[in-house]
């Protein structure tokens, strides 16, 4: 398994490189002159030459991407246009607030989406399995940020349990900042592991060996939890983890209704300042955590069934 | 052995948790910095709010709570481009000079000044005993000396201040001595003393900057204001200021202020309604009528901003090269409709080429007519019986895209089938930059001084600012008489023959001036504008 992780990792060193590379062109491409959105309408001819001399946007593209590069390979992801400051200092800003909701919301989508995607199984054609699989649906359909302002106005607005801005400071807790994101989350992400969890277990519960575990005389929950769980795991894995990579860019919806400036933020206000290094930086950040979660996930598998673990070791 | 699906989350729930522990505490320093900072003294500076230093009674304590939907990329003056980085520096900065609203020069620092003979040597006596904020000592001429000439330096992003106040025109900034300041300029220029009187000169310590670093600095500055910067900011998202209680002048009546800043109008509404914030900027005017139907509940004011609606054409291109149509395009816009009906009456119609606010800014000359037989007429005229297609772009923001729609409607109705391109900001300034944008609409600012709304028209600056394609000798030469002139007697009249030269080649059409519209819940009072159309939080307090 080391070997397997540890081969994983070299590969993971071109792929960030790859995607460094890819961002660095492709925002470029973009119309748009980072001097003169910085500067504004306003500004005139000379202050937008005079702010691309500065920040050495009127340097040859080579040459950019050299100092880029070679930047990027001992660690630095570089110094925003913008406000000067360096990349990763942005980003460590940035990234506690992003993986605490990224962590609560998909842990509290996963076990949430288990354990409705077990009782809908084992209530299959029954009214809650059609109560869960509905809402289910719902969950699905409606989009993240329709169901965060809803919530905002739920909790916030009429009921005034929470404040409206989602960030902790004097008087305001943890708890009641983290609320209303986290349930945006959790009803958006449960119900992908909800229906994967369904339609695995029921998959599972048709196999022989589950018949074997009936025969044997024993109870259905010791079958359900003592068997079938163990085989159903490896898709539930594969959507969590699928959900936890998505977060570390896709919360940006979240991000904005409930004024939680977090990673994905940082990403689009970037996009549109044209602050190049800060996209790139951010881009090259964000592949490495979805490395480090697919990782995770391949490591999950190889708990979860230790025959993933030896074909990896003789992989 | 074989983990079972729950005994696997019995492991990974709690490394789950204590992984968002440990992210929570991190989240949590700014936080804590913040609320430590307002009551406890920031590192080496001994820095108190005055309710908790007065050992009086338990009066509440005067905080207002402020939501921005943008801010700057940094708190440092140099810095500022933003009409919210504006509206944030005067009350922790302060310049040299100001101007009332008839634009007459005011001491601020500085108490007195002189002009040379040849108007090139400009002499400033400070005042003496001005603080600076957090313990770093009384301003001095090495720091005025130090807050213009490092607009230069390129890690400050500085580029629009220094051209704005002029700072390449400096031959040399001297400092005989500690309240006296020399600056000898290149060139005449009729206009410095009103440059030096907004915020592009707005003074720093220069001791507070070597001893913090350019970056730190740009998170907590350091000014002379009524107001100065507590620890725990963070930029793009919240700071706070309490009242200086070492100023030089009027000591404010809060004590307090927090800024957060909330990008998505529906949160910040709602924030509002709430009662977390008290203060909002508005643009959303439904919204505003709502507010203003509840007077009990929450006080309006409007300021006239320095920025305008134009909509441009462009003269270089086909077929705007012809005068008549440009002239059917003007007839076909019902400005009245569009403030009436769709700024529900809100803002005041456009006088002139530059906003009411301006100097200079004439008030007789611009009064656009409706008629859409004339401009039909016009069109047929120019050969085009049956109209024209093009291209008009906007950028795809709300204040944008509302009143296009309008335009686009009005102009189809006289024949001129406008194909609407909302783009991305930095798109559109590359269109309307290349000359590639026949028709272009904008809300855009103007200095107080209107040297470059006027010059970006010339033909030197197409393409590029000139975004209307405009290459008229006379309206050179008209812009180039009134920006050197030097005779105040004479200035006034050569820059209005400018605005009426632009305006009658029908290059651009201005709609109305931008109102800006701060709400405030019903307790906060005392709320006002200064001459450079900004807060006076210094006047503001809170009623319950």
């Amino acid at each position: 398994m080391g070997r397997y992780i540890a081969r994983r990792l070299l590969i993971a060193i071109p792929t960030v490189i790859g995607v460094f590379l890819a961002v660095y062109f492709i925002i470029r491409l973009i119309p748009g002159d980072p001097a003169a959105i910085m500067l504004g309408a306003k500004a005139t001819d000379e202050q937008i030459e005079m702010f691309r001399r500065q920040q050495g946007l009127d340097e040859p593209l080579s040459v950019q991407l050299g100092i880029a590069l070679r930047n990027f390979m001992t660690g630095d992801l570089g110094v925003s246009i913008v406000s000067k400051r360096p990349v990763m200092a942005l980003i460590l800003e940035r990234l506690p607030r992003t993986v605490e909701l990224a962590l609560w919301g998909i842990g509290l989508a996963s076990v949430t989406g288990v354990i409705l995607g077990v009782t809908a199984a084992v209530f299959r054609g029954r009214w809650p399995d059609y109560l869960i699989t509905g809402a289910s649906t719902l969950g699905m359909s409606l989009p993240s940020f329709y169901i965060a302002l809803m919530l905002l106005t739920l909790f916030a607005v009429q009921l005034r349990w929470i404040p409206v801005i989602a960030v902790e400071g004097p008087g305001v807790s943890r708890f009641k900042t983290l609320f209303a994101p986290v349930l945006t989350m959790v009803i958006g992400n449960s119900a992908l592991t909800l229906r994967t969890t369904r339609s695995s277990i029921l998959e599972i519960m048709r196999e022989n060996f589950i018949k074997t575990a009936r025969a044997k005389g024993l109870d259905e929950w010791a079958v359900l939890f003592r068997h079938a769980l163990k085989d159903a795991a490896i898709p539930i894995i594969t959507v969590i983890g699928y959900n936890l990579a998505g977060c570390f860019g896709g919360a940006i919806i979240i991000e904005t209704v409930f004024s939680r400036p977090g990673i994905g933020l940082l990403l689009i206000d970037a996009v549109n300042a044209r602050d190049y290094a800060v996209v790139q930086g951010t881009s090259a950040f964000i592949s490495i955590a979805l490395i480090a979660v697919n990782l995770l996930t391949d490591a999950v598998y190889g708990l979860v069934d230790p025959r993933i673990r030896v074909e990896a070791a003789g992989g | 052995m074989r983990h079972g699906l729950c005994g696997l989350f019995g492991k990974i729930l709690p490394m789950i948790a204590a992984l968002a522990i440990l992210s929570g505490c991190a989240g949590n320093r700014a936080s804590d910095s913040i609320a430590a900072a307002s009551t406890s003294p920031s590192a080496g500076e001994p820095v108190q709010s005055a309710s908790e230093n007065s050992g009086e009674t338990e009066a509440p304590e005067q905080v207002l709570k402020i939501a921005r939907d943008f801010e700057g990329a940094s708190f440092d003056p140099a810095a500022a481009t933003t009409a919210n980085d504006y509206m944030f520096a005067p009350m922790v900065f302060e310049r040299l000079l100001t101007y009332d609203s008839d634009f007459i020069i005011q001491p601020m620092l500085a108490e007195e000044w002189a002009v040379s003979e040849d108007r090139l040597a400009y002499t400033f006596k400070l005042r003496k005993g001005v603080q600076f904020h957090r313990g770093y000592g009384e301003l001095t001429s090495g720091d005025v000396k130090f807050s213009f000439e490092r607009l230069a330096d390129p890690e400050l992003n500085a580029a629009s201040n220094y051209a704005n106040l002029g700072v390449e025109n400096m031959a040399s900034i001297e400092t005989p001595d500690n309240y006296t300041v020399v600056i000898t300029l290149k060139e005449e220029d009729p206009n410095f003393l009103i440059k030096t009187a907004t915020y592009y000169g707005n003074i720093v310590s220069q001791k507070a900057f070597e001893d913090i670093g350019g970056q730190k600095f740009g998170v907590m500055p350091v000014g002379t204001g009524p107001f100065e910067c507590v620890e725990g900011a963070i930029l793009g998202e919240r700071n706070e200021v309490i009242r200086f209680e070492d100023y030089w002048g009027e000591k404010a009546l809060l004590d307090r202020m927090t800024f957060q800043l909330v990008s998505e109008p529906g949160t910040m509404f709602n924030a509002f309604e709430a009662g977390e914030v008290d203060l909002i900027n508005i643009t959303d005017y439904d919204k505003l009528e709502q507010y203003r139907s509840q007077p009990e509940k929450y006080n309006i004011y409007m300021v006239t901003s320095r920025s305008m609606l134009y909509v441009g054409n462009n003269m270089a291109l086909e077929p705007f090269t012809d005068a008549r149509v440009r002239e059917a395009m003007f007839y076909a816009i019902d400005r009245d409709s569009l403030i009436n009906d769709f700024y529900l009456g809100f803002p005041n119609p456009a006088r002139s080429i530059l906003p009411s606010t301006s100097m200079f800014s004439i008030d007789d000359y611009w009064d656009p007519e409706y008629d859409l037989e004339k401009a039909k007429r016009l069109l047929a005229e120019a050969g085009f019986p049956n109209g024209f297609t093009t291209e008009f772009y906007c950028p795809n923001d709300s204040i944008s895209m509302g009143p296009a729609t309008i335009i686009q409607s009005q102009l189809a109705s006289a024949g001129i089938n406008a194909q609407l391109q909302t783009v991305d900001f930095g798109v559109f300034l590359d269109k309307v930059r290349a000359g590639e944008a026949p028709l272009w609409l904008l809300f855009n600012d103007t200095n107080i001084v209107p040297d470059n709304t006027l010059s970006r028209y010339t033909s030197e600056y197409y393409p590029g600012s000139n975004w209307s394609g405009i290459m008229d000798a006379d309206y050179d030469a008209a812009v180039k008489a009134a920006l050197s002139e030097t005779d105040e007697s004479k200035r006034a009249a050569l820059y209005a023959d400018a605005q009426r030269k632009l305006i009658d080649m029908k290059a651009v059409y201005t709609v109305c001036d931008s109102e800006g519209y701060n709400v405030t819940a019903a307790k906060v009072k005392g709320f006002d504008f200064s001459a450079d159309l900004t807060i006076r939080f210094d006047k503001v307090y809170i009623t319950e």
